[in-house]
């Protein structure tokens, strides 16, 4: 028995500054769709998250529809919830509904779970190039 | 009295040195410290000579070499002018950048040729470009000039390095020229303040403190772009074939090209990561 056809990548953009920066949705699309082209893939329309800070309910709606898609393609890497947790929530979802997910301005994704480890791997140099250990941290 | 006490209860300690290097380790350092360069020795002779096949082969599957038309090894890359023409140099070479991208242990290989000198220059915590660079001037050709330049005035991390590494002998105008580390830096402080900058008078000013690199096929240049560096027309009668490939301390920090984008961490040491998680599960 065959699994439903999945299609498509759907976009998914950022409203608000991404890595200090304000990209236009414009270029935020044309990126989106130059990559699923040059990769073969069907583009989906992107999805914009809210504005606000922090916020990822765009993002965590996304997460029903999964099963119907091939999977979700960022706009970039930077994108990703600063948490951990949140993190790993997305790769779970997007995991064992056995999508992928794909950052075009980076051209990486992660296909399979041992995609993480290199995903985390920037995400802490990123987070220890913004920040300096806590006080609070030391007993 | 109460300084005595004080004194009596201190650690006797030593005037420290600066590094627990090993003295060739020592030696070098000192070496790129003072010249901002070091022409090393490539490892794993075999996987360079394995690149240079594969190159060989994809330019003449590029330019229909087949059969009595198929040139040698050292006639295609040292005389490439006789396959290809200027205007179609850069097909050629995204030809032969397509195929190398290929093998995915390209960049491993790369690599593990100059590991040690990589990390006594950048540590052992590394990010590695993504892609390799490959670049090709044909006998005076005039059209791949790399004018003096620092890289850092591009935007580009200070904190990186380049590994150049040529496929063929490279000597005088076939090679690339560098000011050393003091007297660039004394020329990058003139040139504070100044308007306007022309790369080519200041590259006549500079000629007689220029270093032309001799790099013989087997070995390679480490250099700080911070440095003033560049090339010339190629006047010698054989054509050059180079690699340069961008390496950091991964934790220092970047410039235009970032990490994931242009960068990849390649040996991200497990004390990092454990940092990392402690502090991501604090905070969630
Ligand atoms: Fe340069």
């Amino acid at each position: 028995m065959s699994e439903k056809a999945r299609r498509g990548w759907r976009g998914y953009a950022f409203t608000r500054p991404i890595a200090g920066s304000t990209i236009p949705h414009r270029v935020q699309n044309l990126v989106l769709r130059t990559y699923a082209e040059r990769h073969g893939l069907l583009f989906l329309l992107s999805v914009f998250e809210y504005h606000h800070d922090g916020s990822y309910m765009m993002l965590e709606s996304l997460y029903e529809n999964l099963p119907a898609i091939e999977g979700l393609l960022f706009y970039s890497l930077n994108m990703l919830p600063e948490g951990r947790a949140a993190r790993e929530r997305l790769y779970d979802a997007v995991l064992s509904s056995g999508a992928g997910l794909r950052f075009a301005l980076e051209e990486m994704q992660v296909s399979k779970r041992e995609d993480v480890a290199l995903v985390e791997d920037i995400m802490a140099v990123k987070a220890l190039a913004r920040e300096r250990v806590p006080a609070e941290l030391v007993p | 009295m109460l300084t005595k006490t004080r004194a009596a209860k201190t650690a006797h300690r030593s005037q420290p040195r600066p590094g627990f290097f090993s003295e060739d380790e020592h030696a070098f350092i000192e070496g790129f410290l003072r010249d901002g360069y070091a022409i090393i020795p490539l490892e794993q002779k075999d996987r360079l000579d394995e690149v240079r096949r594969r190159v060989y082969e994809l330019g003449c599957e590029h330019l229909g070499l087949k059969g009595s038309k198929r040139p040698s090894l050292e006639e295609f890359l040292d005389h490439t002018e006789r396959f290809a023409g200027v205007e179609s140099l850069n097909a050629l070479r995204l030809a032969v950048i397509n195929g190398l991208n290929s093998d995915a242990q390209l960049m491993r290989g790369f690599f593990d040729m100059a590991r040690r000198p990589i990390e006594w220059t950048v540590g052992n915590e590394i990010a590695m470009q993504r892609t390799i660079n490959l670049s090709i001037q044909l006998p005076n050709d005039d059209s791949s000039l790399l004018p003096l330049h620092s890289d850092v005035w591009d935007g580009n991390s200070p904190y990186e390095i380049v590994l150049w590494l040529p496929l063929v002998d490279c000597f005088k105008t076939k090679s690339m020229y560098v000011l050393p580390r003091a007297q660039s830096r004394k020329r990058i402080a003139e040139m504070r303040g100044l308007k306007g900058f022309d790369a080519e008078k200041l590259f006549q000013r500079i000629k007689p403190e220029l270093v032309w690199l001799e790099v013989p096929y087997g070995s390679a240049v480490l250099f700080t772009h911070c440095l003033m560096h560049g090339n010339r027309i190629n006047e010698e009668k054989t054509t050059r074939w180079t690699f340069n490939i961008r390496l950091k301390g991964l934790l220092t920090p970047y410039g235009a090209k970032e990490l994931g984008e242009s960068f990849l961490p390649v040996t991200t040491r497990p004390a990092t990561r454990i940092g990392f998680e402690y502090l991501q599960e604090e905070k969630s």
